[in-house]
């Protein structure tokens, strides 16, 4: 996010709970700018309703680059139900998604962005905590 | 003070302002008085203002209004304050506040004798706020907001009436495409790409 806001020719909009991200992006795609939505699998959760009526219903495009946590390996407790409830939720509202679990595979994002405006709705890249948390101490961030 | 009247003097004065309406009151009144085919119709309560938000960072020199509902609003408060962090002087924010939820006919918007929408807006950081309830003080102000330049919070507290009986005649992707092409036409943009898509 640091990084984010220094690029200048990115603007950052940080919201108060995840649907406005989808809000935000939309606006952005309809006036012609590229937009992406980070957030980590609670924040899909809570932004079922906009995908359903907005996204899905309108056909309008959709990038998340999300968190994937409450794996097996994942100890937090706070993080189990996301991953309990998490991909079959996207499951249910016909979400594609894809997972990047090695640094090398980084370069997919841009034809993964490209893959959410072909297909016209949300499209969920996750992001592993060992790909989030690369060259940083294992278990900083929780 | 009536919506429609409210809305009748922004309609003239509408020019090349990119205009989203929130799903309810709002959108109903604007298509009742306009058939406006170029407005975007959200019809999804709860998303108008992060989307207009969006919208006016990604296109900061043509205006954009957004007619925004109380019950939309308080659907969505925490979208106030990424408004207000960014306040785009482009943006227009405009809540039609009738204390009810209009096309399901009239049930009250929770608190809302004693909600101020315009002193949240003022409390969240937004520096122009205002709130109308007579249709002459509205109009007396309204060409020094639409010409600022600067970002407005504006509530009209409005009458409570029934909806009007003029559905907006499209929705879904074709309400996407309705806009989209509208908005390539008018700021010279691609929104969709060579394919359509």
């Amino acid at each position: 996010m640091v990084r984010v806001d220094q690029d200048p020719e990115m603007i950052q909009v940080r919201v108060a709970r995840e649907p406005e991200a989808v809000g935000v992006c939309a606006g952005a795609f309809f006036g012609g700018v590229s937009a992406c939505a980070f957030m980590g699998i609670a924040g899909l959760l809570a932004s079922g309703h906009e995908f359903a009526l907005f996204n899905n219903a309108h056909q309008v495009p959709l990038f998340i680059l999300a968190s994937l946590r409450g794996t097996l390996e994942d100890p937090r407790t706070y993080q189990v139900a996301q991953g309990m409830h998490g991909l079959a939720y996207l499951d249910a509202l016909e979400i594609q998604y894809m997972t990047i679990e090695e640094i090398d595979r980084l370069p997919l994002i841009p034809a993964a962005y490209q893959r959410s405006k072909l297909v016209k709705r949300p499209l969920v890249c996750f992001l592993t905590k060992r790909v989030l948390f690369h060259g940083i101490e294992e278990n900083r961030g929780g | 003070m009536r919506t429609s009247d409210c809305f009748r003097l922004l309609a003239q004065r509408r020019h090349k302002a990119l205009v989203v309406c929130t799903l309810g009151t709002a959108m109903g009144e604007w298509y009742a008085m306009t058939r406006d085919d170029e407005a975007f119709h959200m019809h999804a309560m709860g998303l108008a203002a992060s989307f207009a938000l969006g919208l006016a960072l990604a296109r900061p020199s043509t205006p954009v209004w957004l007619l925004d509902s109380d019950g939309g609003l308080a659907m969505s408060l925490g979208s106030m304050l990424a408004e207000a962090r960014h306040q785009p002087a482009n943006l227009v924010h405009f809540v039609v506040d009738n204390g009810c939820y209009q096309i399901i006919g009239g049930y009250p918007v929770v608190n809302a004798d004693q909600t101020d929408f315009a002193s949240m807006a003022k409390a969240a950081g937004m520096r122009r706020t205002c709130r109308f309830e007579g249709l002459q003080d509205f109009a007396g102000e309204l060409d020094n907001i639409l010409t600022a330049g600067k970002h407005s919070f504006v509530v009209l507290n409005v009458e409570a009436e029934s909806a009007p009986n003029v559905p907006v005649p499209f929705e879904g992707p074709e309400l996407k495409y309705r806009f989209g092409r509208h908005v390539e036409r008018q700021e010279k943009i691609v929104v969709f790409g060579p394919h359509g898509y």
